[in-house]
């Protein structure tokens, strides 16, 4: 062996992985402390932390059952139970690590947003575990940017880009996205060898629904005012999601739940009364970038909800199976992956606005910080109908623009602590 | 309205119009282009023409459309005074030619969209949201669905039935129902066109000097600012016999400048500012290899013009799915291989890469022309810019510079050459 260090470090190649790993862990494990070191923290959250510690701090591959393949998957409209069913398991690869992102930066044009950037960057980098592993990729093209995801993904992995239709009204559409997922499921079969059968199917869906369960308890418990659990503390759980088993997220859902209902039996609630009720929308918080509600809450607003596609948008609907049959289960699937899905990916997203105005009026919200991923139009496109209808309701709105990077967190910090203010000010 | 407003939007198409005017005095035909693609922004012409199909950009196959309307109505973007009207209405970072086409839409000195259905393809983000606003607005909108990915039955089936099921709607509201006499009648008029603009362009290029680069890209854009191609073909005809006549008339020295392909965003009339620097800095514009160039070249099988309505339909999907440039793609296969064959017919001294600020679907696809490009020993020049005119001077320096760089390397080219 070499004595020169530079040389036992092998080539620069590999050294740039092994830089890459650790300033990701390190990054990952500030943050990961920080989510531990808010106040109030239930115990039965350890589990998902140690999650997101096994895959970014660890460099883990997916908390699974072994000899499980897995299946990588971005946004909400790829139905989990379909990969479950073909004895696969799904991980939700959206990438929200900032030193991923710098590699992304010099690969992915300068406007691309920051989460495809920072997919770019893993693939380019080939460390991360949980993205090696993947035995295929399904891109649903969703926008500008998974679409050119998709191809160049597809030049490096076996990899399924999945058409989702702009409209979900008409049959034709729905018709078009079954016909997606059956092409899907094929190749599904191809790698794992299992058809899709109803049985398997029906079973899948069993599991899903039983974490569907637990999630509507936990959101139940959320509703509570005031709040059993930090905002952070629920995005951290919510995130597990995607790198789980899915029958180990509901067990350790469950526990989380049956903690919080002990909690508000002994009086033991997670912030005070007052503090101004927030909720979140826009793009996708994906762990590490935990910047913006830990603002929120260090800033003294209480993070109450969050409808952003990291958080319950894609696992609160349950397919309503009408027709008991292989055909009926994948058209539930593909009714459940679009309809009642906010995603603005769709011409037609009225629907996304009458969600927020449920959810202000469940949760009880006074203020909606509407996160805007640099270059992410989709999402800023609907800003301006939002502001309007906020308007009309009297809830105060306000627009962050942010990136991967924590060079904004100073500026984002003055916003957030005005707005909370705004919202304290106006209640007196 | 404020009567600036719309002065400003008609002094920038002027002013394009006046340059190529006086810059291609000597053919007398081109007055009709240039009519042709200033009358669109005439107040008058504008409260009148009321159009029963507004087509908004590029990317919806010419020979179907002519099967089911007459006139329809262009929306590609290209002006600042539209852009500028719908800032309010689009995201900081929405590229120009969204903002034009919405502001040719939704604006408050005309209304083109009183008694017309809008006709688009879902293509980009832009697109779906442009849609949804125009809906929003009470307009009515049809719109087309492209797969993205594949060419296989599936595909390509999918795109022949959403041709369809347009069609239906589309001639609901034009009474021009689609039938395959029609359909073979549009095609035969799309292929004369087409074959046309190929004369025109064979003979631009050998008639340097004559026609510049900017008046030769009007040229085959009036093809969608025309009342009809027959009409534009017709118009065309003329123009190549008048370039013939001057050709044979007159001794034109072919001035000895690098000649450079453009590539990427579409510049649209008004928008003439890239082509104009190019000419400025000494350069020869030898062919644009974008969507609009690309959906004009687009041809179909021989025997297309004897199919029946259900083949030819699928025919035209399947050409279009192929071949289509737009970034409604994974892959942006159609633009590439139009580059391709661009790059082998012109040979060109070097590439301009013009990409419209926010239309990042052709900045994924540059890594891949660069790479060709590079095999071959062409330069690649990446010239990012919007519909404002106050990076001009920047831009002049650049291209200069650009220019300068192309002219050494043919002129070290040459003295290798002499050496040898």
């Amino acid at each position: 062996m070499s004595d020169d260090p530079v040389r036992r470090q092998g080539p620069p190649e590999e050294r740039r992985r092994q830089r890459f790993i650790s300033k990701s862990s390190a990054v990952s494990l500030k943050y990961l402390r920080r989510v531990e070191e808010l106040p109030h923290m239930p115990e039965a959250l350890t589990p998902f932390l140690h999650i997101l510690g096994h895959v970014f701090v660890e460099q883990g591959g997916a908390v699974k059952p072994e000899h499980i393949p897995t299946v990588g998957t971005y946004c909400v409209m790829v139905p989990p139970e379909l990969i479950y069913a073909a004895g696969a398991m799904p991980v939700k690869l959206c990438g929200g690590s900032y030193t991923a992102f710098n590699i992304g930066d010099d690969v992915a044009p300068r406007d691309a947003c920051p989460l495809v950037k920072a997919v770019m960057g893993f693939e380019t980098v080939g460390a991360a575990p949980v993205y090696r592993e993947c035995a295929m990729i399904a891109v649903p093209v969703t926008c500008d940017c998974k679409k050119k995801l998709a191809g160049y993904l597809g030049e490096r992995r076996p990899t399924v880009a999945l058409h989702v239709p702009s409209g979900r009204d008409r049959d034709e559409d729905m018709e078009r996205f079954v016909e997606e997922l059956y092409a899907f499921g094929a190749k599904l079969t191809e790698l794992t060898g299992a058809p899709l059968s109803y049985e398997r199917l029906s079973w899948a869906c069993g599991l899903t629904a039983a974490a569907q369960y637990e999630l509507s308890r936990f959101i139940t418990l959320r509703r509570k005012a005031p709040l059993v659990i930090k905002g952070t503390h629920y995005m951290a759980a919510m995130n597990a999601m995607s790198y789980t088993h899915i029958s180990l997220w509901t067990r350790h859902m469950r526990a989380l739940c049956d903690e919080l209902e002990q909690r508000i039996r002994n009086g033991e609630m997670a912030s005070k009364e007052n503090r101004p009720r927030i909720l979140v929308t826009g793009s996708p918080i994906v762990f590490p970038n935990f910047k913006l509600p830990l603002l929120i809450e260090e800033m003294g607003g209480a993070l109450v909800a969050d409808e952003t596609c990291m958080g319950e948008r894609g696992a609160y609907d349950p397919p309503a199976i009408v027709d008991q049959s292989t055909d009926g289960i994948l058209r539930a699937l593909a009714n459940r992956s679009t309809r009642p899905c906010t995603c603005p990916t769709f011409v037609d997203n009225k629907r996304r606005l009458y969600r927020i105005r449920q959810m202000i009026e469940d949760y009880r919200v006074e203020g909606v910080i509407y996160h805007v991923l640099r270059g992410c139009l989709v999402y800023d496109y609907e800003y301006r109908a939002m502001e309007e209808e906020l308007g009309k309701l009297g809830v105060p709105i306000i627009r962050v623009e942010s990136d991967y990077n924590e060079e904004d967190v100073e500026q984002l910090r003055i916003r957030i602590e005005a707005f909370v203010e705004l919202i304290k000010y106006g209640k007196r | 309205m404020k009567s600036t407003e719309h002065d400003a939007f008609f002094k920038e198409a002027q002013e394009t119009a006046g340059r190529i005017a006086a810059e291609n005095g000597r053919l007398k035909e081109l007055e009709w282009f240039l009519d042709t693609a200033l009358v669109r922004f005439y107040d008058k012409y504008l409260r009148n023409r009321n159009p029963q199909v507004i087509v908004l950009g590029d990317d919806i196959p010419a020979e179907w459309l002519y099967a089911v309307c007459d006139r329809p109505f262009y929306v590609l973007g290209g002006s600042l005074g539209t852009a500028h009207w719908a800032d309010e209405l689009t995201p900081r970072d929405t590229d120009p030619f969204s903002r034009s086409c919405l502001g040719w839409l939704m604006n408050p000195s005309f209304d083109l969209t009183k008694d017309a259905l809008i006709v688009t393809a879902v293509s980009s983000d832009s697109r779906r949201k442009l849609i949804s606003l125009l809906r929003g607005a009470g307009k009515k909108v049809a719109a087309l669905d492209i797969p993205p990915a594949g060419l296989t039955g599936g595909a390509v089936g999918c795109y022949r039935d959403q041709l369809a099921a347009l069609a239906e709607t589309v001639g609901r509201h034009t009474g021009k129902r689609l039938t395959g006499s029609r359909l073979r009648r549009a095609v035969r008029r799309m292929d004369r066109a087409r074959r046309m603009r190929q004369r025109f362009l064979a003979a631009a290029e050998g008639a340097d000097g004559l026609i510049t680069g900017e008046a030769a890209l009007l040229v085959g854009q009036c093809l969608y600012f025309a009342e009809a191609p027959d009409e534009w073909t017709a118009h065309v005809a003329r123009l190549c016999a008048e370039l013939k006549a001057l050709s044979g008339r007159f001794a034109f020295p072919k001035k000895d400048r690098p000649t450079v392909l453009l590539l990427g965003s579409p510049a649209v009339f008004p928008n003439y500012k890239v082509p104009q620097l190019i000419s400025a800095a000494g350069m020869r514009l030898a062919a644009a290899a974008d969507s609009l160039s690309l959906e004009a070249d687009l041809a179909l099988p021989k025997d297309a013009g004897r199919l029946s309505l259900d083949r030819l339909l699928s025919h035209i999907a399947r050409v279009h799915l192929q071949t289509t440039s737009t970034g409604a793609r994974v892959s942006n296969d159609g633009l590439y291989s139009y580059f391709r064959y661009l790059k082998e017919r012109y040979r060109p001294d070097g590439i301009v890469c013009h990409i419209l600020k926010g239309q990042i679907e052709f900045d994924f696809e540059l890594p891949r022309i660069e790479k060709a490009a590079e095999q071959a020993g062409i330069p690649v020049f990446r010239l990012e810019t919007d519909y404002q005119y106050q990076d001009m001077e920047q831009l002049r320096i650049r291209m200069e510079a650009f220019g300068e760089m192309l002219a050494q390397r043919n002129l070290s080219g040459r003295s290798h050459k002499k050496t040898a």
